[in-house]
């Protein structure tokens, strides 16, 4: 197990560094720079060019890029070229706004899923079943930013009971005015993430059904509740938990579109409002957290998958 | 089986394995397709109302009226007899502006799926089918692919081209086909151990040559599944980058670049949102109907 953890480990580095580099040749293939983000016609050329030197646009593609992963390297991610904050303390303090917006959205929607997704299972092809099923269809249809506007219409322009943007009222910073401003971007994760769960709940639910325990336990005499809380349900919870960690990624980028259409202060915003300004250093930033995280669920998933089944054999495991 | 990313979400449904005597009865796939649709009143409804949008989409040129024309004195109207949709911001007419923008939507979901599905193909086949190396190089990439945040990148990499119809296509399609490669891969290498492909491999055709004529066939109706749960995810794709500001440019308009403008006025104008939205969830509701469809008919078969 331990082998295989770090042979996963490194392999994982060469891919990260292949993707930093693809990504930093990409930034640098771009006709603009961040000079030209904020450079108006009246100011001087020499200036512009002065500045283009100062922040080493300048040097040659790998001189920039080397620069850039040696300070990665140190732990330093740079400073943002357009505000001058320094990215990792910009992070520390999205990365937060970004969970407590995600996580919430994400266990709700998770444990809605798993019971919905289970008594439709139990009842299937009965009033109760179709309902959820075909509500399932309709919202996996539906566009998150639409239902975003939708909220943000009914919600907060018409009943005006909850705040259109941000995430604190200016001069609070209590909880309820937290949870005022959570609850329309929570609302519109909770309803993207809900149907594909819920419909993989509900389907596995029917599969297993077919499965000889039920039938022996039929046989028994066992009622359909019992099969299902205590037999069913393990059988479907335990792919459903063991995979949480392909959702690690979800936490930091899963509400780029909510954060955006809602002025959540989280990474979503922070790398869209980067990639407008062409602010490459905090697009890489986040591109290589993000992609860091996603191969760090994977491994997760594949670990405590193998721990929860001693029958799984991983790939390249004696 | 793994809780899906919502991109994957095409193999998660099983309830439609009991596929039922008379689909199952059906010889070839097209019958089994026809019977599997006719079967279902929600696919003739599905499929009613996807040609009506497509027909009114691709109407659009014959209404004789232009979709870029301003009236400034004639802004931010409801909708009403002279204007079906009312009028945005500008004072364009709206109904003709959401009839272009279905027409530029539903362009990018073919052009996008064909373009992803025709990369999925050639490598799967390609790897399923060719040396080991070759095999294990492509899987790598498609790891590779598969580990970026394709939202994240997708945005990167739309700031490199020249906004448009062509670019946006270009992101979608370059960054949805992994699973089409990994599904044909797997189908190919058990495709190639059929006796009828390993004889015309020992009579001396060429790999690509029995690829094609030979595994590609067979592997069809699983290819044709894929695409067709593609086509509504490349419509999703395309609207959300519109609206992200990083796909359709003004004066152009989608379903999505609309939203994104309607997001602006959406306190005043409420129906300039509702309308495009309503429209994108409805097409994809039917497509993916027609795709259910399509899968009850390969499994049956199977």
């Amino acid at each position: 197990m331990l082998g295989y953890l770090s042979r996963r480990l490194l392999l994982a580095l060469p891919l990260l560094l292949l993707i930093s580099f693809v990504v930093f040749a990409v930034m640098q293939l771009l006709p603009y720079d961040v000079i030209d983000s904020f450079a108006r016609p009246d100011m001087d050329p020499a200036a512009l060019q002065l500045l283009r030197e100062r922040y080493g646009l300048d040097d040659p593609f790998i001189v920039q890029y080397g620069r850039w992963l040696w300070g990665v390297l140190q732990g330093d991610f740079g400073y943002s070229l357009v505000s001058r904050h320094s990215i990792a303390d910009d992070l520390l303090t999205k990365i937060p706004h970004s969970i407590s917006l995600v996580l919430p959205a994400y266990l709700i929607a998770l444990v809605l899923a798993v019971v919905l997704g289970l008594l439709a299972g139990a009842n299937r092809g009965r009033m109760f079943d179709t309902v959820i099923d075909s509500s399932n269809a309709l919202f996996i249809a539906m566009p998150p930013f639409w239902f975003a506007l939708l909220v943000m219409y009914f919600f907060g322009y018409q009943l005006r009971l909850f705040p259109i943007i941000g995430m604190h009222s200016v001069g609070r910073s209590d909880v309820a005015d937290f949870l005022q401003h959570l609850f329309m971007p929570c609302l519109v994760l909770i309803v993207a993430f809900y149907p594909d769960m819920s419909r993989y709940v509900r389907s596995s639910a029917i599969g297993q059904l077919n499965e000889d325990y039920v039938m022996v336990q039929r046989a028994f005499g066992a009622s359909k509740r019992e099969i299902f809380v205590s037999h069913v349900s393990r059988h479907v919870l335990l792919p459903v938990i063991t995979q949480l960690g392909l959702a690690l990624p979800m936490l930091v980028t899963g509400a780029l579109i909510t954060e955006t259409i809602f002025a959540w202060p989280g990474v979503g915003k922070y790398f869209a409002d980067a990639v407008n300004s062409f602010d490459y250093p905090v697009v890489m930033a986040v591109l290589l957290l993000s992609a860091a995280l996603v191969i760090i669920g994977n491994l997760l998933a594949d670990i405590s998958y193998r721990l929860a089944d001693p029958r799984v054999r991983l790939k390249g495991e004696l | 089986m793994r809780l899906l990313p919502k991109r994957k979400r095409e193999a998660a449904d099983t309830s439609s394995v009991a596929a039922t005597q008379k689909v199952g009865k059906a010889f070839g796939f097209r019958q089994r397709w026809a019977a599997a649709f006719l079967e279902s009143p929600q696919a003739i409804l599905a499929a009613i109302l996807l040609l009506l949008i497509v027909g009114f989409s691709l109407s659009a040129p014959f209404w004789g009226i232009e979709p870029d024309a301003l009236n400034l004195d004639n802004m931010s109207q409801a909708p009403s007899t002279e204007h079906w949709f009312g009028t945005d911001g500008l004072g364009r007419d709206y109904f003709i502006r959401v009839l272009y923008g279905g027409r530029v939507s539903l362009a990018v979901g073919l052009l996008a799926t064909l373009t992803g599905t025709g990369i999925g193909v050639v490598v799967g086949l390609a790897a399923g089918f060719s040396v080991p190396w070759v095999d294990s190089l492509l899987m790598r990439i498609v790891d590779f692919f598969n580990s970026l945040p394709w939202l994240l990148m997708v945005m990167v990499v739309s700031l490199l081209l020249q906004p448009g119809i062509v670019s946006i296509v270009i992101c979608v399609g370059g960054f949805s086909w992994m699973g089409v490669a990994r599904l044909v891969r797997a189908e190919t290498l058990s495709i190639r151990e059929r006796s009828y492909v390993r004889y015309a491999v020992y009579i001396g055709q060429t790999k690509i040559r029995s690829a094609a004529w030979h595994v590609l066939p067979d592997a069809l109706p699983t290819i044709l599944v894929a695409a067709s749960a593609a086509v509504s995810g490349a419509m999703m794709s395309e609207a959300t980058l519109s609206f992200l500001g990083r796909g359709i440019q003004p004066p152009q308009a989608s379903w999505g670049q609309l939203l994104q403008i309607a997001q602006g006025s959406l306190q005043q104008l409420p129906h300039l949102a509702l309308i495009p939205g309503a429209l994108i969830m409805l097409t994809i509701y039917c497509l993916n109907v027609l795709t259910n469809v399509t899968r009850k008919a390969t499994e049956a078969g199977q």
